[in-house]
């Protein structure tokens, strides 16, 4: 093949990754690192520094889009964005010191993890019965967005925000040792941890994911990770994706997010242990 | 609606409410301005590197431009790392430099994002938030300075 036509294969699959990512607040990094490295056969390292400029191209690709539609929740990622930011600055040096093999098992057993609670709730289109905590007063988590698919103004709640918390510390820990966003982490710290709509949560997730790579890509930059080849066409088809993910969200329910997601999340968490244990698909 | 019944503790919340016809804030329309132009920018940037790429079939870097670039090991690729470099590079209209500018301004987005926060949340009289994201920004510029 061409530099060319691989350029192209590497375009069209980051637009798929970006809409994806956007949709369901990952980073895209979940599709794009095997998409290079497992798909393509580029060195893994140079996968993960391209899918950490995926992640910020997914963030700030759907940025526009929900900060309009008052979608996010700005205290919510604000406040929890200290987490993330203090562990992806821990796990990006801790990166450069892990085998390959190891990120590789370690990304998919995170992956896998991260959908049981997705399955256990895969039918649900709002949280009930959730009363806030002692601080999610304090912090004035607890907001409204509008719905188009329910066609209303839904006020929802946030509790157990210390849990939360600690699951964004990791998720932030995740994303620096992985390159990836996090975001299926940040998803369960904010839906399954938080209960926040699903909406809410892979929205404020995107928002988050953003900032939490922007602090870690610069240890990928300098390290020589970030390469042009690969970063250029993942950079501009994520963030066409994205800009299509954000538009797709306003008009799908809760529900459909969740069934989409977990069964790609669940396969792609397969193909990575494969990997890491030493098994070419 | 196909939801979970749960327990009986259940408090009835979220609560839905018809749609108020809410504008959005004049600042938050500007925040998603700041984003649309940075990522617009970045992706010309972008575009134009890649343009030069297939114009001089060089990646500024003393090498030819071969598919074997792409399944290079890790380190064996030669394209600038530093602001500076790249910088230098971009000016020198070297394609690699010119990339990574496009992917500098990318990753610039959050950052500038968050910074418009403080100035939302400053604006809005949230004094609280003001802190929380001065505080997050500060641990932001602390991460690149580490990192840099």
């Amino acid at each position: 093949m061409t530099l060319t036509e691989y350029e192209a294969i590497i375009f069209a699959g980051s637009v798929v990754a970006g809409a994806i990512g956007a949709l369901a607040g990952l980073g895209g990094g979940v599709l794009i690192v095997p998409l290079l490295s497992v798909g393509l056969g580029v060195d893994v390292r140079y996968a993960i520094g391209a899918s950490i400029v995926s992640v910020i191209a997914t963030s700030s690709g759907a940025a526009a889009a929900y900060v309009r539609d008052r979608i996010t929740n700005l205290r919510i990622g604000t406040f929890l964005g200290l987490a993330t930011t203090a562990g992806a600055i821990a796990g990006a040096f801790l990166a450069g010191i892990v085998h390959p093999a190891a990120l590789y098992i370690i990304f998919g057993l995170a992956l896998g993890i991260s959908t049981v609670p997705l399955l256990v709730r895969i039918g649900e289109e709002l949280p009930k019965g959730v009363v806030a905590d002692r601080w999610s007063r304090l912090l004035r988590l607890g907001s409204s967005y509008p719905d188009a698919v329910i066609g209303r103004e839904v006020v929802y709640e946030a509790t157990r925000v210390p849990l939360g918390f600690a699951l964004m510390g990791l998720a932030g820990l995740l994303s620096g040792l992985l390159g990836i966003g996090s975001g299926a982490f940040k998803v369960l710290a904010l839906d399954t941890g938080m209960r926040l709509p699903m909406k809410v949560s892979t929205t404020t997730s995107n928002f988050m994911i953003g900032v939490t790579a922007a602090g870690s890509a610069g240890v990928y930059f300098a390290r020589g990770d970030v390469h042009p080849l690969i970063a250029a066409p993942v950079a501009l088809g994520v963030l066409l994706g994205a800009a299509l993910g954000s538009r797709l969200l306003l008009r799908l329910p809760n529900r459909t997010l969740r069934k989409v997601f977990v069964p790609l999340l669940l396969a792609v968490a397969a193909e990575m242990i494969l990997r890491g244990l030493g098994v070419q698909l | 609606m196909s939801q979970r019944t749960t327990d009986s503790l259940n408090t009835g919340s979220p609560q839905t409410v018809p749609v108020p016809k809410r504008q959005i804030s004049p600042l938050a329309q500007a925040i998603a301005v700041l984003l649309v132009v940075g990522v617009s920018l970045s992706a010309a940037v972008l575009v134009l590197g890649l343009v030069l790429l297939s114009l001089t079939g060089r990646t500024g870097y003393h090498e030819t431009l071969a598919p074997a670039i792409i399944f290079a090991r890790e380190g064996s690729v030669a394209f600038p790392r530093t602001v500076a470099d790249v910088w230098q590079g971009a000016l020198a209209l070297k394609p690699f430099a010119v990339i990574e500018v496009g992917v500098l301004l990318l990753i610039a987005t959050p950052v500038l994002r968050v910074a418009a926060s403080i100035l939302l949340f400053w604006l809005e009289g949230d004094r609280l938030y003001t802190i929380v994201a001065a505080l997050l920004l500060a641990l932001l510029f602390a991460s690149i300075i580490v990192a840099g």
